[in-house]
């Protein structure tokens, strides 16, 4: 019997290692009972994510900019009793202690990691078609782009063609990683992949999408034409100001919000003027708006009529006169990308290039949507400088309260015309940014730093 | 490419089989040789195929010598060869060749000569009763078994030889007197062997293989079925509660679940978070396969406590670590009786029926009706709750209480100061606990029957099984029932080299959960204040408005909306969820013998279970009338417009699991010269566990007609309180499915040299497809190595009378745990825009590729010992373990998408100390006293820099350096301030305190302790008499703290209930209270923060108390009836028994002598005690 043993043994050692043949046995179900990501349409649905992907800006540019004075003791205590916000508002460094996450960066980068995801899968996915595929890939390339945008103008210097190869920029991430080198890329390479997004994606997208929280060309052309106006390429942002207006070119008539009472005001989604939706990350409480935009706004604009209330209608409650954002008509400001700023960004253009009747045309169009005619009157310009001014004042009016002015200080920080110490009182004590000042770049949390020291913090 | 794999491997199987079947025929011997001895004959024999001899001593003295030579010879006809011309003849009984002289040889050495006379033998165990079954062998040849009265009848001369043998009993040798063959009657009494009292003969089941726990390293716990029977109460946990030194048990239920209860062996080995599925539960493995439902899901209550032969408890590393990653919160293998074989069929019956005390409401201190009164009315002063009858017309404020009401009409002026007097102390006069315990409270009680039939012939056996349970619960109206079939059996063929065994279980539970009595008790919206009364004098419910006040109600009831009334004791009637499980497990395996000491298994196992839930709201239910009612708008003419249609509602659940296990295992038993024994069993496994679940809802459901209405899940409706609501929701579940997948090789084995050293060893490597991660990483091996030093059966200790075993054992090994649902790609869930209508995609995992099995290493070092013949005896063991890579959420840089990340990253040591003791302090002819102590230690700590951090937050996943995972951090009481509000003091600073209006947020708090006890044990005494037995087993616990429930929330809402708390009645009340209580008072409005107040007063170390405590947890007594009396009966056995539980504590650390194991919640109005439940158990077999 033990001469059969051998071939017994044999056998049985087959049959062992007949098992290790059967390693797809535990690696062809992967998981189950969770919807892995594979099928085009549920990449449709990532991109459809709103709650994940609207935040356009932060809450830092809001409390920086111009727009905000918080003159009222009780609110400046209020404000004040946040040590990030009074922070963020006396621009003074650091915003965040040691173990704060700051969100304004979270937010951008988790929608970047989706975009991301998105962007290097779609094409491989399941169930589409090559059209949708596309789609997503350029809406994808487009929303990445804009997020490196606001990015790189809220954390690095603004661009500056002498300066931008060195200026450290944002990390420009392109793949979903969780462990890779997060050294800043410079501002130039970070606006080089930002241009080059959105040349990717002009191609792959519809003129218009369905929706305007989905990107199309004519989103494309207008964030073109912004990251242009920001590189002082005033006539590339010209040209493609010229883009999008051929495609998407309706301005809404303030009249018509102000035709019922209460007052309404569309949602982003149907407005026409709404070209890519994006909302300001929310702010808790209301701060006081500034004594010099009420003066440039004046009590007849319809602007003032919509977007201003006292400050007794807020909690918690101040003297002077708040932001009645446009969260109190059902939706988020606009600050994505629409067709009045991109009209501002062409008229703008006129007016640097000198042309400025064609540039007070321009504004006028618009200023006769936003007054009620008895109260409307033509703007003149003597000179192109002149029509200058308006037009960035013009700018100011048009976006005020929810953050966009932040990002024109910084542009305007660059140009002589403009550029001029901004002074903050608070609790008795002055702050001044003044022009070419390191406030114009927001520090980084110490926290990814300390994580990441690869990347750099800001002087 | 599965399916060939699988085909593959059960082709291989068979061939194997095959092989078997031909070693089977090949029993055969080779040898040659001149002029050989018998003796040597048949030690070749032995050496060959390990038939040992069984024979008369000097058998061979008078046979000849051999000479021959044979070549694979089968047995048999060898035998006839050597034999043949010799005055011998042979038996072959299993692997025993039993030799004898041929009767006719005449050459008869017994000192007489004379013809056999018939002698009677009675077998008897030392208290008489006879032993059926026992074996008798006459002159080395088997003669046969007793009869049921023990007898058994022989032809002998005198001088024959007798040996008798039963299991459990020492073998005599009786060699038959003149005078016992003259009275043709001997009485042979066996004395039940000493070695299978305590553990030396007490065999350890891995699940894989069964060996002597003399021989094995590890360390085991078992509960033998004896045991079990000895506590007749439903639960098996209960049954195993303080059994095991190092297993954890808790019993206690939770208001409105069904039967449950928690195992923890030698604590934990994880860390639980919200983010990781991780088991805590030992893996239950019933015959050898991992039961496809676990403990926590109520496995256990699907198992007929009577079919339970046996439960090892798989304490450390060399012991688990052959189930790999399953085994790191140990392992729990449950062996069900089998028939036996040459047995007459035998009827078992057995009942239990239990019940108990009656239950109370009352538990805890409580205040009393006028302070509870008083209260509220003083809410009322303070502006705290509003007059719901004041408020302006198309708000409809929530009801108030009696009491309130009353005050409020008083406030208003309706009613005289003399009417409000009067009308309070009506109110204070009446206290519903009684009506509680008697409307909405039962004495639970509990009937459980077993039938089971088994027995043998020569080839196969069989044990079939039922059982039938039905209890009902401490709340009316909640009852379990369930069933259990069992049929098992075994067969063998070809002389029983190939054994097939087949397992065939179904279980069936049915559970009626009815909420209404703990709505009833509780103090939400459903509670009853305690001066609410169920039952008016007359006998008829009394009804309440809970949602709206009465005159609201009764408006819109005149408008045609459904009756607004509610009494928890028409609830009882309805809303009640039924769920049935349903348990079908089937167990199939192959064996057959390659060689004596080699044995390859094939085993397969199929296993399903289906559960069903339905919770029904009859029309008529208050849940039914409150939700059509709130979805219910009147329109502009009156008309109503119903949101949901109006009728019943039926939420239906399903959930299936199935699974199958496939094993090849090769076993392997050698003995070579009694000095060396290897145990080893190699094999691998597939294993596959799918579930699914899916649930719906119905609205407008007639369950007499089945009639329901289709409902649109997203139109928007407006309630009852004009708001618009988005819809009724989805009405079907999502179905989820999931599959787990393992794939395994395995090994283990023991040797044993000389009976006094022992090595294992043990390997287990398990593919998985849970942690989708790369096989690196994913299929590591799980090991453990084990030595055991018998030094009690060296020579130099032989002399020392008083020691009868000492033993050493240590082991060091891994095992593993997988947690579950991270995976390589990326997860995402989706949902829908409530705005754009667009599915929307959330990623809800990233793709994560560099996590591993969380790995548990532990170190054991055991003692076993037994003096003075076994009257003491007991284990002593010390272990730790080491869990690292705890899959832990850790921060990452924000860049990346996400700022925190599950690594492989925490660590948790913990060790321990498991003490078995047992003492007979007394051991007479009839008497016999004995006592047993089990002491049990166990604790973990987090040693780790990343967690060295201030204390800020202090939910059970933030983890701190240097403390234990079930930490408890109190702020340090400082009494209160002069406004009645809690008063802390700084952990460091020395006398700053701060008051409610200052926020100190980091390390602010003190550490109090643990909240469970290191220590924990039980202590029992057994004594009986004649086998009358009598146990008292104490349960205790030591060390841990708890917070002592107090004061809750008064809240600010008209329905919002406030506890009945005796510490409220302590409240401060005005200024100077502060010198003598410490009850924050109820402070509202400027200066005062009520919410910080309380908070900081109820985790407070002024409310930490110890749990230590000592209970005396049951009484039992037994009795086997002596065999006449069941004789008359017609049985052959039948033992009764009778046990009380929880007999209350009998020592209590804390000053309020609470129970740390029910402590109430101040969410509770009413309080349940524990209460003392009786059982009593008849056991009869025939």
């Amino acid at each position: 019997m033990y001469y059969h043993m051998h071939s017994r043994i044999i056998t049985i050692l087959l049959f062992a290692f007949s098992m290790a043949s059967c390693r797809k046995y535990v690696e062809d179900v992967p998981v189950q009972g969770q919807r892995v990501l594979v099928y085009t349409d549920d990449y449709r649905a990532l991109m459809d994510n709103r709650d994940k992907q609207e935040v356009g800006l932060g809450s830092a540019p809001q409390l920086s900019c111009d727009d905000l004075d918080m003159a009222d003791t009780a609110l400046a205590s209020y404000f004040g009793s946040d040590a990030i916000r009074l922070a963020i508002y006396t621009w003074a460094k650091p915003f965040l202690q040691v173990d704060q996450q700051d969100y304004d960066w979270n937010y951008l980068y988790t929608a970047m990691y989706v975009y991301n995801v998105v962007i290097n899968g779609v094409l491989d996915s399941k169930g589409g078609n090559m059209a949708l595929k596309n789609d997503l890939l350029g809406e994808a390339l487009i929303q990445r782009a804009f997020n490196y945008f606001i990015l790189v103008n809220m954390y690095a210097r603004q661009y500056d063609a002498s300066t931008a190869a060195k200026d450290p920029g944002v990390p420009v991430l392109l793949k979903p990683e969780l462990f890779v080198d997060l050294t800043r890329a410079s501002v130039q390479a970070t606006y080089d992949r930002i241009l080059a997004d959105i040349r990717q994606a002009i191609p792959l997208l519809p003129n218009v999408q369905q929706i305007n929280s989905r990107a199309g060309k004519a989103a494309a052309y207008a964030l073109l034409s912004k990251v242009y106006l920001n590189m002082r390429d005033f006539t590339n942002a010209a040209a493609y100001a010229d883009s999008t207006l051929a495609i998407s070119g309706s301005l809404y008539d303030y009249n018509t919000a102000v035709a019922s009472t209460p007052y309404v005001f569309p949602t982003q989604f149907n407005d026409p003027q709404v070209i890519l939706r994006k909302v300001p990350r929310q702010l808790s409480g209301t701060p006081q708006l500034s004594q010099s935009l009420l003066d440039l706004l004046g009590t007849k604009d319809l602007r003032y009529a919509l977007f201003v209330r006292t400050g007794n209608t807020f909690y918690p409650a101040f003297s002077g006169m708040g932001f009645w954002s446009r969260d109190y008509y059902g939706d988020g400001s606009a600050v994505g990308l629409t067709v009045n700023e991109t009209w501002l960004i062409k008229a703008e253009c006129l007016a640097r290039s000198g042309k400025k009747d064609e540039a007070i045309a321009m504004l006028n169009t618009l200023r006769k949507l936003r007054f009620r005619p008895a109260d409307y009157a033509d703007l003149t310009a003597a000179t192109a400088d002149d029509a200058l001014r308006l037009v960035i004042d013009e700018r100011r009016r048009e976006f005020f309260g929810a953050g966009l002015r932040w990002f024109d200080q910084r542009r305007l920080d660059k140009d002589p015309l403009f550029a001029k110490p901004m002074v903050r009182i608070l609790k008795g004590n002055t702050y001044t940014l003044a022009p070419g000042s390191n406030g114009f770049v927001f520090p980084l949390a110490p926290i990814l730093i300390s994580q990441n020291p690869e990347m750099k913090q800001n002087p | 490419m599965q399916k060939n794999c699988f085909w593959l491997f059960t082709t291989l199987l068979f061939t194997i089989l095959l092989n078997v079947r031909a070693a089977g025929q090949s029993q055969n011997i080779t040898l040659s040789g001149k002029d050989l001895t018998l003796k040597q004959v048949f030690m070749a024999i032995e050496k060959q195929t390990g038939y040992v001899l069984l024979s008369k001593k000097n058998i061979f003295d008078q046979a000849k010598k051999v000479s021959f030579s044979v070549s694979g010879m089968p047995l048999r006809d060898f035998l006839n060869l050597v034999l043949k011309d010799q005055p011998l003849e042979y038996v072959i009984e299993g692997k025993t060749i039993l030799v004898s002289r041929k009767e006719q040889a005449g050459a008869s050495p017994g000192p007489t000569e004379s013809t056999p006379s018939s002698v009677k033998i009675r077998i008897v165990d030392s208290l008489g009763d006879p032993l059926e079954g026992a074996s008798v062998l006459l002159n080395a040849r088997r003669a046969g078994f007793t009869d049921g009265s023990g007898m058994f009848t022989v032809s002998a001369n005198e001088g024959d030889v007798v040996v008798v043998s039963f299991v459990g009993y020492e073998t005599r040798k009786v060699a038959l007197t003149a005078a016992q063959i003259g009275n043709a009657f001997v009485n042979i009494s066996l004395r039940q062997s000493i070695d299978n009292l305590r553990d030396v003969n007490v065999v350890v089941n891995t699940g894989y293989q069964s060996l002597p726990k003399e021989r094995a390293t590890g360390s085991f716990g078992v509960v033998t079925a004896k045991q079990l029977a000895q506590v007749p109460v439903v639960s098996v946990l209960e049954r195993l509660q303080g059994m095991v030194p190092g297993v954890d048990i808790s019993t206690r239920t939770t208001a409105g679940q069904s039967r449950n209860g928690t195992v923890t062996i030698r604590g934990f080995s994880t860390i639980k978070s919200s983010y990781t599925v991780v088991d805590t539960v030992p893996l239950l493995v019933i015959d050898g396969f991992p039961s496809q439902m676990s403990i926590a899901k109520g496995a256990l209550d699907y198992l007929n406590p009577d079919d339970i032969e046996q439960i090892t408890f798989l304490k450390d590393a060399a012991a688990a670590s052959i189930w790999g990653i399953q085994a790191a919160n140990g392992v729990i293998v449950v062996t069900t009786k089998k028939g036996v074989r040459n047995a007459r069929p035998t009827l078992g019956f057995t009942t239990t029926l239990g019940t108990s005390s009656k239950p109370g409401a009352k538990y805890g201190t409580l205040m009393n009706m006028k302070d509870y009164i008083a209260m509220e009315k003083e809410l009322i002063d303070k502006g705290r709750l509003y007059d719901p009858t004041l408020t302006t017309s198309g708000f409809y404020p929530p009801n108030n209480s009696q009491a309130q009401a009353i005050y409020w009409s008083y406030k208003r002026g309706e009613i005289t100061q003399d009417q409000l007097d009067q009308k309070l102390n009506a109110l204070a006069a009446i206290d519903n606990g009684d009506q509680i315990a008697k409307y909405m409270l039962q004495s639970p009680s509990t009937q459980q029957y077993n039938l089971s039939i088994s027995g043998g012939g020569t080839n196969s056996s069989y044990f079939i099984s039922g059982y039938l349970y039905q209890d009902k619960r401490i709340y009316r109206s909640n009852t379990n029932k369930g069933y259990s079939l069992h049929a098992g059996g075994t067969s063998s063929f070809l002389d029983g080299l190939i054994t097939a065994s087949y397992d065939l279980t179904f279980g069936n539970t049915r559970d009626k959960i009815n909420s209404a009595a703990v709505n009833a008790m509780s103090v939400g919206d459903r509670g009853m204040r305690p001066y609410d009364r169920l039952m008016d004098d007359s006998g008829h419910v009394v009804y309440y408005d809970e949602v709206l006040v009465p005159a609201i109600a009764r408006n819109l009831e005149s408008k045609g909306y459904l009756p607004f009334r509610y009494s928890p004791i028409d609830e009882l009637n309805y809303s009640n969820t039924i769920q049935n499980n349903n348990n079908f497990n089937f167990n199939a395996s192959i064996t057959g013998k390659i060689t004596p000491w080699l044995n390859a298994v094939v085993a397969g196992n199929i296993s399903r279970t289906f559960t069903d839930r339905e919770t029904y709201w009859e029309p008529d239910s208050y849940d039914a009338r409150l939700m059509v009612n709130t979805a219910t708008s009147l329109n502009a003419t009156g008309g109503r417009v119903y949101g949901i249609p109006p009728g019943g509602k039926d939420q239906l659940g399903n959930t299936l699991g199935r699974g199958y296990g496939v094993r090849g295992l090769l076993n392997i038993n050698k003995n070579w010269k009694n000095s060396h024994q290897l145990s080893m069993v190699i094999g691998s496994e597939i294993r596959e566990n799918y579930n699914r679940s899916s649930g719906e809802t119905r609205y407008g459901f007639d369950k007499t007609i089945n009639a329901f209405s289709s409902v649109n899940p997203y139109v928007k409706y407006v309630d009852i309180y004009g708001t618009t609501q988005s819809g009724i929701g989805p009405t079907s579940q999502p179905v989820a499915e999931q599959t787990i997948r393992s794939m395994s090789y395995y090994g283990n084995g023991a040797y044993t040299f000389d009976n006094k050293y022992t090595v294992s060893g043990s390997a287990r490597f398990d593919d998985q497809n849970l942690l989708g991660v790369e096989r690196r990483k994913r299929a590591i091996p799980l090991w453990s190595s084990g030595v055991k030093w018998n030094i009690g059966r060296e020579d130099f200790m032989k002399h020392i009378g008083w020691l009868d075993r000492l033993a050493f054992r240590f082991t060091y090994g891994f095992s593993g745990n997988a947690p579950q649902g991270y995976a390589p790609v990326t997860i995402v869930n989706l949902n829908r825009d409530y705005y754009t209508g667009l599915r929307t995609g959330n990623i809800s995992t990233p793709a994560i590729s560099n996590l591993a099995w969380e790995k548990t290493r532990m170190i054991n070092y055991g003692m076993d010992f037994s003096l003075f013949k076994n009257r003491f005896s007991g284990s002593l063991e010390y272990y730790k373990k080491y869990t690292t890579d705890i899959i832990w959420q850790l921060p990452i840089n924000g860049t990346y998408g996400f700022s925190t990340l599950a690594f492989n990253t925490a660590n948790l040591h913990g060790s321990g100390i498991d003490i078995g003791l047992n003492v007979i302090s007394l051991e007479a002819k009839d008497w016999k006293l004995s006592h047993y102590l089990n002491i049990s230690y166990n604790t973990n700590i987090i040693r780790d820099l990343r967690f060295k951090k201030p204390t800020l937050s202090f939910d059970r996943e933030t983890l701190y350096d240097g403390y234990p995972t079930d930490y408890l951090f109190s702020f340090k009481w400082a009494g209160l301030d002069s406004t009645g509000q809690s008063l802390i003091a700084d952990p460091k600073i020395k006398d700053k305190t701060y008051t409610v209006l200052d926020y100190p947020y980091k390390d602010i708090r003190v550490y109090s302790g643990r909240t469970t006890s290191p220590w924990f044990g039980s202590f029992g005494n057994s004594l009986n008499y004649k086998g009358l037995e009598l146990n008292v087993q104490f349960l205790y616990a030591f060390g841990g703290v708890f917070r002592k429930p107090s004061v809750s929330d008064v809240g600010y809402s008209n329905n919002n209930y406030v506890g009945r708390s005796g510490d409220l009645e302590h409240r401060w009340k005005k200024p100077g209270d502060e010198a003598f209580t410490n009850v924050p008072g109820l402070e509202f409005g400027p200066g005062t923060v009520y919410y910080t107040s309380l908070q900081r007063y109820t985790q407070s170390t002024y409310l930490i108390r110890s749990r230590s405590n000592i209970k005396l947890q049951q009484v039992m007594l037994s009795y086997p009836l002596p065999l006449r009396w069941a004789q008359k009966m017609g049985a052959k056995g039948v033992s009764l028994s009778a046990v009380a539980r929880n007999l209350g504590m009998i020592w209590a650390a804390n000053k309020e002598k609470m129970d740390p194991d029910y402590l109430y919640t101040t969410g509770n109005n009413y309080q349940i005690p524990p209460i003392v439940s009786y059982s009593f158990r008849v056991s009869m077999n025939f």
